[in-house]
């Protein structure tokens, strides 16, 4: 396992690439956007939404919302700066928390129209079942739901344009042929959501196709007569998240009141669902020996506001690792499931080629029953 | 009757599963155990895992990941890469493999074929080609290189040899996603009297149907099934609407 | 309890992580003693005949394992090369005797070579009677096959399944008594071979 030697993101992560040097594609992509002439983007962006500007009668474009400080920055950005007419399309989290219900009011409280797309229950628990003893991922009908969602809805109110925040392929490192890219479509869908899992599958687990109707991606036939596009904001307009979070904040949105979830760094990510701050970064750390908090701790090296060594010393202060009790019992009682079982399918998904594990290949455990990293990132 | 097989190949680099394009680029892909097991949940025919990195790095390839993927995994198992003696192939098929595959090593010591065939048996044992076009000629490539040796014959050998399958990769098709090489299909398939897979170059369910047709007795891909929408049971009711006899 | 038979050349791996899964008790072993106070004999293998009867001479296990066979009447069952060596001669590598629990001899595939490729190797759907080995299946379930020879099994009541390759009908599985065979590989055979392993661990010792 390899770290890049700007960041500290490690080889393991998906989509991951360095160059000769070992730095990360990521690193490079900040450095790209330096060169980016936002002008002309701004130009060619204003071009297209001419297209689809509506006089106000109508919704002219989609916004997908979690609640989360992006979507508030997407929100504001379509209505105040590009005068477009938004309609805010939530996926609702399996688990809603109430700093998450709080943020979607507060949307509504900022003057945007909202619809919730919630799935059925009964067959979203049974996804969440596939996600989280299949897939090692319990939220991955909500990395689908918050994808078809909205274009759902774009077909249904045949509002043909949706505009999604960064294209987090640019953003953290992915293929090239896919990051350069300023929509989103199916396959972008396919190749990166959805853990090499495809929506057909479900039928092996018994679940029937008609009852997840929220997480099949409207027809081509159907796409092609509304004309649906989806856009990256972030690819028209510098992103700058962190001047997202100070303007949401003044505003008057929440961030965590209980500090960073559960292995995170900060407190502004993957506030919305109970299963997807905590257990779902949770499962990435064990998979990959990284989590939330090298994510967040990496943005902030590349961006200049913590030097390399100084983010390192954040991580070994950080929760990133930690098994996350706080929903855990939750979790359990939603899926209907002991805490053997709990803890023992956490096992199964573990990569023991990066922790500690004794001669029998069991994992080792600390007095807590955390994983023992064999790898962190070195101060350079 | 006989059905053809739709093989995902899962390549790793000893920690993660990565992806190809011409032997070369490479895409990371995640972690083997959660790779592995959604194939078997999607009821594949068959899994074929080979570390690509083994041979050269001179290791051979980790059993704790072969033993973890074999505790859930239960279709065939097919293990390759850095397997140098009848004692790693031993080691291997007892952590949970089915059959090995023998690349590099059968190049640098073909007894080494023969020695597991009549030790494991054939049907344990496949023998892979990499091979590539160059100046209109086929040869076969290993280390990154074309080497000075027609890929038929060697196939040939590994059967005389006792491998009781045949392994076929196209290095110029790999990962590209464009089509199969039907002319090299069946250039193989005239030599082998043993049961041939082809990987290379696949990239829609309809691509399965010519291969077989050709003679292949299974189509084996893995950028199809990483990066599009087509699953493997797409690939066998495209193989069965073209009358070829599949598992669904 | 089950004991399984390990000859040092089989994919035992395979065979022990299906029973694992199913949380089905086994141990595993090569040694005469403990195959003598077996409850149920499951007796995987890949590889060749000869090579499969010598390796039980060499262990001193062959003589125990027709005891419990032919005398305890323990529940016992062979899996492909397990199944061929339970038979009673066969020449894969060199004649030799089996075990002698069936009648019939280990041959090379009977198929047409120049058509059809050996080994018979991938899925193929077998035609079973209503036996104990099938309970619960759909007929006409698909198992994977890898194999070059094939039992002639001369015991037509005792053969209780088929499978064709070419139009060719093979001995595919056989149940007699507290005798069963597969040359399927039931380990390897998905949900419908992890049945067949369930329905061997609820016949009683």
């Amino acid at each position: 396992m390899k770290y890049c030697r700007k960041c500290l993101m490690p080889s393991t992560r998906p989509e991951q690439v360095f160059d000769a040097e070992g730095i990360c594609d990521a690193c490079h992509s900040v450095e790209k956007k330096k060169s980016i002439d936002w002008s002309q983007r701004e130009i060619e962006f204003q071009e297209l939404l001419n297209k689809y500007r509506s006089d106000g009668s109508k919704y002219d474009c989609i916004i997908p919302v979690s609640g989360g400080k992006d979507s508030v920055h997407q929100a504001l950005m379509m209505r105040d700066q590009y005068k477009m007419n938004p309609l805010c399309v939530n996926h609702v989290p399996c688990e809603i928390t109430e700093v998450g219900a709080q943020n979607l009011t507060f949307l509504r409280e900022l003057g945007f129209d909202l619809i919730q797309v919630g799935a059925n229950r009964k067959a979203y628990r049974e996804m969440v079942r596939i996600g989280f003893f299949k897939l090692g991922d319990c939220c991955w009908p909500e990395h689908i739901g918050i994808f078809t969602a909205p274009i759902r809805v774009a077909v249904q109110y045949k509002i043909p344009l949706v505009i999604w925040g960064e294209n987090s392929q640019f953003e953290y490192g992915g293929p090239a042929t896919k990051k350069e890219n300023h929509f989103l479509d199916r396959n972008w869908l396919e190749q990166f959501q959805m853990l090499g899992h495809r929506i057909e599958d479900v039928v092996h687990d018994g679940i029937k196709l008609n009852d997840i109707k929220t997480f099949h991606y409207p027809t081509d036939e159907e796409i092609r007569s509304v004309g649906v596009t989806g856009l990256f904001l972030g690819y028209f307009t510098k992103w700058d998240t962190n001047a997202n979070i100070q303007n949401a904040l003044k505003l008057g949105w929440h961030q965590n009141p209980e500090g960073p979830v559960e292995n995170a760094w900060n407190a502004y990510e993957n506030l919305d669902c109970k299963w997807i701050g905590g257990l779902h970064d949770y499962m990435k750390f064990i998979k990959y020996g990284y989590s939330r908090a090298t994510d967040q701790l990496c943005i902030e090296v590349r961006h200049g506001r913590l030097s390399r060594n100084e983010a390192i010393d954040e991580l070994a202060k950080s929760s990133e690792g930690k098994v996350p009790w706080r929903y855990a019992p939750d979790f359990m009682k939603y899926l209907g499931i002991t805490e053997k079982e709990f803890l023992d399918n956490l096992d199964r998904f573990t990569n023991k080629r990066i922790f500690e594990v004794d001669e029998k290949n069991k994992l080792k455990k600390d007095k807590d029953g955390n994983l023992i990293r064999k790898f962190f990132p070195q101060k350079n | 009757m006989l059905r053809t097989r739709v093989i995902p190949v899962v390549l790793i680099d000893g920690y993660s599963v990565v992806k190809t394009i011409q032997f070369g680029v490479r895409r990371n892909q995640g972690n083997p155990i959660t790779v592995a097991r959604i194939y078997n949940t999607r009821n594949v025919d068959e899994l074929i895992l080979l570390d690509i990195d083994a041979s050269e790095q001179g290791r051979s390839i980790d059993l704790f990941t072969i033993e973890d993927i074999a505790s859930e995994c239960f279709m065939p198992l097919t293990i390759g890469g850095g397997l140098r003696s009848v004692e790693d192939i031993r080691a291997v098929l007892e952590k949970g493999a089915d059959k090995v595959v023998l690349n590099t090593a059968a190049l640098e010591n073909p007894e080494l074929v023969r020695e597991s065939s009549h030790y494991f048996g054939a049907q344990c044992i496949v023998g892979s080609v990499d091979i590539k076009k160059e100046n209109d000629r086929y040869y076969v490539f290993s280390k990154g290189q074309v080497i000075d040796r027609d890929p038929f014959e060697w196939i040939r050998k590994l059967q005389d040899l006792g491998a009781g399958e045949i392994f076929v990769n196209s290095v110029d098709l790999d990962g590209t996603m464009t089509h199969c090489d039907l002319e090299l299909i069946s250039k193989a398939v005239e030599v082998s009297r043993v049961p041939v897979i082809y990987a290379g170059g696949v990239a829609s369910p309809s691509d399965f149907v010519a291969p077989i047709q050709k003679g292949v007795s299974a189509v084996a891909a893995a950028s199809i099934f990483h990066f599009t929408r087509w699953t493997p049971d797409f690939c066998k009711q495209e193989l069965q609407k073209a009358g070829i006899p599949v598992r669904l | 309890m089950i004991t399984v038979v390990n000859l040092g050349i089989s994919n035992i791996g395979s065979v022990c992580k299906a029973l694992s899964f199913l949380n089905i008790d086994y141990h595993v072993t090569d040694q005469a003693s403990e195959i003598l106070s077996a409850q149920k004999i499951f007796l995987p293998g890949v590889g060749g005949f000869t090579a499969g009867v010598d390796t039980m001479k060499a262990k001193k296990i062959f003589d125990p394992l027709r005891e419990m066979a032919l005398i305890k009447k323990v529940p016992f069952f062979g899996i492909c090369l397990g199944m061929q060596l339970m038979f009673e001669s066969g020449d894969e590598g060199g004649a030799r005797e089996g075990l002698g629990l069936i009648k019939g001899r280990v041959v090379p595939l009977q198929v047409d070579r120049s058509r059809y490729p050996v080994p018979h190797m991938g899925w193929n759907d077998v035609q079973f009677s209503e036996m104990k080995m099938f309970e619960g299946l759909k007929p006409d379930s698909c198992f994977y096959f890898v194999h070059s020879f094939e039992a002639d099994c001369q015991d037509p009541e005792a053969r209780v399944a088929t499978t064709s390759y070419g139009d060719h009908a093979i001995c595919a599985a056989v149940e007699k008594g507290s005798i069963w065979c597969a040359q399927f590989h039931s380990e390897r055979s998905q949900s419908v071979g992890l049945q067949v392993l369930k329905n061997f661990a609820g016949v009683p010792c």
